[in-house]
């Protein structure tokens, strides 16, 4: 099934909360709204890239944004993708499992 | 703290290209070139799509900006990490890996090159990019075409004062701007009712000259014609922040009638924040000047700007321009002679400075200063890679002669040392925005203009590497090509004998010798600036700026219904109220002295050039006009040196004319008369809107006065006349008030006691008079700033090629001092054989270099027209001294370390 990387594992919950309409700039704004981390373009449109080698994702070149007339490329979760990002999650939640607390106390001291 | 650059918000519906909703242009074109291919463009695409939702967002644009050239930059390493991990088992990525493993293994060569390329390539750049940030369009949609238009005279390289007249002419007749408006900006006082607060900067523009910056109110309207009719109701807008400020953002300010200074304005727009045209002005009021009301070149003095027509250049508009000025010139010949009309940037405008150009002899020298420090640079770096290639000397030659290409060598060298250059330039630049951003704060919201981002831009980033691309390749190829020549079996011996396949000879001491010539040069004009640029103290301005207070007064004519008007009845209103508030003042404790006249201490010079009686009529010395009323010197305390002070019978208060008697300052004696004798000569004023000679007023020189501050910047420049004005004169004038205590608290008392006099006059401003000349100094702080943080750079990479020169000399003598001392050579002999080389190239040097900053300071800077005289011997003895101290360290430490060596284990080494 493959590892996911931390941020692979962003861009793949962006795209599922998007739905139709996960392409590079949404996604973008996506993590930068949830995460406050700021990323750069090239970082999402190259880790799509190779999310969509290894079969996790599906592109399609959509209509052309409003004012420039570009095409965009979106994305969508495909199933293998979807799997990953579950055992990933999973994976860390088991982890984590009940050490929140002690986690809290030894970060904020 | 520093306001960016930024644009105002856009209308809604959306813009097109150019109106500040699109990226950058110079960004998108690196976009381009960063991010090539399809992938490129599917990434471009979100890049600027990310822009205009954050505009969207209202993100402030500057900030918008930021965040594109941030994802621009990441991006585009995101891109092409992929591409750069396939190349990790190419050859010449191998070439850079081993050139890395040097570097670190010889840390302190690694260091200093370091040093010279991230030093030396931004702080060289960093001048042409001062000179870029200050005359930086204006922060409007297309600012860029938006100029300034005046008129500026050659012969005492100043601008023309612009007149009304001037405004109208330019307006009706110049064909290369779609719109043409006028401003002039002073300090105001506004208020709802409290007179006690600080004044603010405002301006009177006409409605042309808002609409041409495209400013968008956030509330209410934009002025218009119908404002400026004389008579027309006084309206006003207000800036975003002073409107929440001093109005508590009331959102029914639009009809709200205010105050500034005496009189009532109703408020009928609030312009964005981040609108500070012309001179961060918070306040606009519509200019009522007309040409009819004034004599030909009277009235106020306005700065006139204009947008250029769609499809016209700045120099298609500097050409019409010069055309008319020569059209005018051509009716009067004589007094036009030097003037030339010019389109200038917007900033050069209100600055009042000329512009950078080809033929002035300042951008000769900045670009001098450049590539001298570009020149330290390469050297510095050349010298090193020479050292470090030399101490490869044996692995060079044994490949040389096991049949590796010397072409493939120099290469080898050649990446070798780009790896060096780019990560050192690199860290410059990073380096080279933090500096630029504390500078920005320490010059302080004076000196740093509105429109003056001092950020990095492309064309910056872009040069810098460029230019260390070019400097590893000069300081990279030749030593290679060196260590490479010669006859392979005489390096061969030399290489087994212990030697070296490079020898040090004439290059490497021609090239020590220049450095220690030019960073002398830098110190020297460093060490200037320090003295001049820098001084706070007004010790040498024959006062002390701490001790005065400046206060304008508004004359009330407009309520008495004589706004205008040279009557009888005005003159007589204003004599009263000017000399009860001498009187209050007088007899107010704390107030050591008073004055009343048309100009300041703490100006920046004169604009009006006279001809002596009797004299040849060339080159005439421009000179500073200021109007003083009779009682000025003696109120002041500001003694008589020649002649007289002015008495009663200089001024006929009845007719209001004046006999033509005036008083001048010793600079004017000594450079306008030559030191001779002032007192009954006489001279005229030649001004470019004068008749004939005929017709001129001829002025008699009653009196002579000490310098009083004219010209705090450039003293030579402060010759001064000064007019007998008096009290009843409707001219502007403010009051000099020497106190004893502080004057920042001065200024409320002032308010208080001129409303005792006259409840409607109220005061426009009042400040201390430190406050006015602060804001003149600022700019060529700036300056000095500078050039003084690159007299050190350059300096510090002079010393420090030295140091590594010498240290490198000892490591490859290891041998044959280690042989020496066995054979009982004394310590002595043994520094000799080391530091002598080194102490002649450093003997050399500062002989050559006092000459040089001998020079360079008396001839090619003029530094006697600088601010406070310096004194030159003392300076160039100083920069020799602190020269020579320092290259003697530089010298002493690889030589003690080589006198510490071990002869055996010298021996050995080899």
């Amino acid at each position: 099934m493959g590892y996911l990387g931390e941020f692979e594992q962003l861009i793949l919950f962006s795209v599922l909360e998007l739905g139709d309409g996960a392409y590079g700039v949404a996604i973008r704004e996506t993590i930068e709204d949830r995460t406050g981390r700021t990323v750069s373009s090239g970082a999402i449109y190259t880790a799509l890239g190779r999310l969509e080698d290894r079969g996790m994702v599906r592109s399609r070149t959509g209509e052309p944004d409003g004012t420039a007339g570009r095409p965009r490329k979106y994305y969508l979760l495909r199933r293998e993708g979807a799997r990953a990002l579950k055992e990933s999650y999973r994976t860390i939640q088991s982890m984590a499992d009940g050490l929140l607390p002690k986690l809290t106390e030894l970060a904020e001291g | 703290m520093i306001p960016l650059r930024s644009s105002p918000p856009d209308p809604p519906g959306g813009g097109d290209g150019g109106d500040g909703r699109d990226p950058p242009g110079g960004w998108r074109a690196v976009a381009h070139i960063l991010l090539p291919g399809r992938d490129g463009a599917f990434i471009r695409t979100e890049l600027d799509e990310g822009f205009r939702r954050d505009l969207e967002r209202s993100i402030p644009v500057g900030r918008a900006r930021r965040r594109y050239r941030s994802n621009l930059l990441k991006s585009a390493w995101s891109l092409h990490w992929g591409h750069l991990r396939s190349f990790v088992s190419s050859g010449l990525l191998t070439d850079a890996r081993l050139g890395m493993r040097l570097l670190a293994r010889q840390p302190l060569l690694t260091a200093v090159a370091m040093l010279a390329l991230g030093l030396g390539i931004p702080a060289s750049l960093s001048i042409f990019h001062m000179v870029d940030v200050m005359y930086s369009p204006l922060p409007v949609p297309e600012g860029e075409r938006v100029m300034g238009i005046r008129e500026w005279d050659a012969a005492p390289h100043d601008p023309v004062p612009t007149s009304v007249h001037d405004y109208e002419r330019w307006r009706e007749e110049l064909q290369s701007f779609e719109a043409v408006g006028a401003v002039r900006s002073y300090s105001m006082n506004v208020h709802a009712g409290d007179p006690s607060v600080p004044p603010v900067m405002g301006a009177e523009i006409t409605a042309s000259g808002l609409d041409l910056l495209r400013v968008r109110p956030l509330l209410g309207r934009l002025l218009g014609p119908e404002d400026q009719i004389p008579g027309a109701p006084d309206v006003v807008l207000l800036r975003e922040d002073l409107w929440r400020a001093r109005f508590g953002g009331d959102p029914e300010i639009v009809g709200r009638s205010i105050r500034i200074g005496g009189d009532s304005y109703t408020v009928v727009g609030v312009l964005p924040a981040d609108f500070r045209f012309a001179l961060d002005d918070q306040v606009w009021m519509p200019l009522r000047a007309r040409a009819v009301d004034y004599p030909v070149g009277g009235g106020p003095r306005l700065k006139v700007f204009g947008r250029l027509a769609p499809g016209v250049d700045r120099e298609t508009a500097g050409t019409e321009m010069l055309n008319l000025t020569a059209r005018r010139r051509a009716d009067d010949p004589d007094r036009l002679r030097t003037i030339t009309g010019e389109v200038v940037t917007v900033p050069g405008l209100l600055m009042e400075q000329g512009e950078f150009f080809e033929g002035n002899p300042d951008w000769a020298l900045m670009k001098l200063v450049v590539f001298s420090l570009l020149f330290l640079v390469c050297g510095n770096v050349g010298v090193l890679v020479l050292a470090r290639t030399s101490s490869r000397a044996k692995e060079i030659t044994i490949r040389t002669a096991l049949g590796a290409s010397r072409g493939r060598i120099v290469v080898q060298v050649f990446v070798e040392t780009l790896v060096l250059g780019l990560a050192a330039t690199g860290l410059g630049l990073l380096a080279a925005e933090f500096v630029a951003r504390e500078l920005a704060a320490l010059i302080g919201p004076f000196g740093l203009q509105y429109w003056m981002d001092l950020g990095l831009t492309p064309g910056i980033i872009l040069s810098a590497l460029g230019l260390a691309v070019c400097a590893s390749a000069v300081a990279g190829v030749l030593p290679a090509i060196r260590a490479t020549g010669g006859q392979v079996r005489a390096n061969l011996q030399r290489v087994a004998a212990g030697g070296s396949s490079v020898r040090f000879g004439l290059g490497s001491s021609l090239l020590i010798v220049t450095e220690v010539v030019l960073a002398i040069g830098f110190l020297a004009v460093g060490g200037i600036l320090v003295q001049s640029g820098f001084r706070n103290t007004s010790g040498d301005w024959g006062f002390d700026r701490d001790d005065y207070a400046v206060g304008t007064v508004r004359l009330p004519l407009a309520e008495a219904g004589l706004a205008r008007s040279d009557s009888a009845p005005a003159r007589s209103t204003v004599a009263q109220l000017r000399e009860g508030v001498l009187e209050e003042l007088r007899e107010e404790p704390g107030v050591v002295g008073v004055g009343l006249g048309s100009s300041l201490p703490g100006g920046t010079g004169g604009g009006w050039p006279v001809i002596v009686e009797g004299e040849p009529e060339e080159e005439p010395v421009r000179t500073a006009r200021q109007w003083v009323h009779v009682g000025f010197f003696e109120g002041l305390g500001r003694p008589i040196l020649a002649g007289r002070d002015f008495d009663g019978s200089d001024v006929e208060v009845e007719s209001g004319r004046y006999p033509d008697r005036v008083i001048v300052s010793t600079s004017f004696v000594d450079q306008v008369l030559g030191g001779r004798q002032p007192i009954g000569r006489r001279f005229r004023y030649r001004t470019p809107t004068d008749t004939t000679g005929a017709d001129a007023t001829w002025y008699q020189i009653v009196g002579v006065v000490g310098p009083f501050g004219v010209n705090v910047v450039n003293p030579r420049r402060d010759a001064a006349v000064y007019h007998p004005l008096s009290a009843a004169d409707v001219r502007p004038a403010r009051y000099l008030v020497e106190v004893s205590g502080d004057s920042r608290a001065f200024a409320p008392r002032f308010r208080e006691l001129v409303a005792g006099v006259d409840p409607e006059a109220t005061v426009t401003d009042a400040v201390p008079l430190g406050t006015i000349i602060e804001s003149e100094l600022t700019f060529f702080r700036l300056v000095a700033a500078l050039t003084v943080a690159l007299a050190g750079i350059a300096f510090l990479l002079s010393v420090s090629g030295l140091y590594a020169l010498m240290s490198f000399t000892v490591s490859q003598r290891t041998r044959e001092i280690g042989i020496r001392a066995a054979l009982g050579a004394s310590a002595l002999d043994i520094m000799s054989t080391i530091a002598g080389r080194a102490a002649a190239q450093l003997a050399i040097g500062l002989a050559l270099g006092a000459v040089w900053a001998w020079v360079l300071l008396a001839d090619v800077l003029g530094v006697d027209t600088l601010a406070v005289p310096v004194d030159i011997p003392l300076t160039i003895a100083g920069t020799l001294v602190c020269a020579a101290l320092v290259g003697v360290v530089a010298c002493l430490s690889p030589t003690l370390r080589g006198l510490r060596i071990e002869p055996t284990e010298a021996l050995r080494e080899s």
